[in-house]
């Protein structure tokens, strides 16, 4: 399975000048959690909602500082052609929460680990029933014999 | 497949570069709290144009690779070069 499986979010930047209160905004208005921050057209970093909680209302950052100043600094990207193992492979070692994925020249989408949860589901879903009707309706001869009784004196 | 959809604002990559790097540069980057470990890399492909990012980089902890775009923690140190002689960006 191909990174590009995935259901890929759209990726939403700011400018690294933005105003902590401009990235608040822009999270609401485009329904996002996360924006890659760009420093002219190079992305140089993430910003999370949870980062302006902990990083910034926590330590009293102010909402007019600078977003870059709250921001996770460089991203760890994937290909598009990268595998989805890749991917588990980078939110297990990378602790990144989510990873911008790149086609040829371009960011052209966003992958979170629920993105990744949801996508496996439908293949959960099928394992479950395959399970149930194992244990269900086991096939002939998959009970295991019982024990002969041994004795003990 | 999912396609890939043209998207709006989806990034051009082909801005200002503020890093430049070759293939085969060590890359570094510094923990930021305590207890976390300086991470060392390699640059084992340059995708950006003139050496820009982003780079693919095989990391030494963990013995794979990812695409790379380095934030101003990241130190490039240029193969053949000295201590003396890194790059920030």
């Amino acid at each position: 399975m191909k990174v590009t499986d995935l259901a890929l979010r759209e990726p939403v930047v700011i400018a690294c000048d933005a105003t902590v209160s401009n990235a608040a905004e822009l999270m609401a208005t485009s329904g996002v959690g996360a924006l890659i921050v760009l420093d002219g057209h190079t992305p140089v970093g993430i910003v999370t909602d949870r980062d302006i909680v902990t990083r910034g209302v926590a330590h009293q950052y102010p909402t007019d500082g600078r977003v870059d100043g709250l921001m996770s600094m460089g991203l760890i990207a994937l290909d598009a052609d990268d595998e989805l193992n890749d991917i588990l492979h980078v939110f297990d070692k990378h602790a990144v929460r989510r990873i911008p994925i790149v086609s040829h020249d371009r960011v052209v989408g966003v992958v979170s680990l629920d993105d990744v949860l949801v996508s496996m589901a439908s293949d959960l879903s099928e394992v479950s029933k395959v399970m149930a009707a194992q244990i269900m309706f086991p096939h002939a001869g998959d009970e295991a014999t019982p024990p002969s009784p041994v004795d003990g004196s | 497949m999912c396609p890939i959809i043209e998207i709006n604002n989806t990034l051009d990559l082909k801005g200002a570069l503020a890093m430049h790097a070759e293939v085969g540069d060590e890359l570094i980057i510094e923990g930021h709290q305590v207890g976390e470990h300086r991470r060392l890399g390699k640059v084992v492909e340059v995708r950006g144009q003139n050496g820009g990012p982003p780079y693919r980089v095989l990391w030494d902890d963990t013995g794979r690779s990812t695409l790379l775009f380095p934030g101003s923690d990241c130190r490039i140190k240029h193969l053949g070069a000295t201590n003396n002689e890194e790059e920030s960006s």
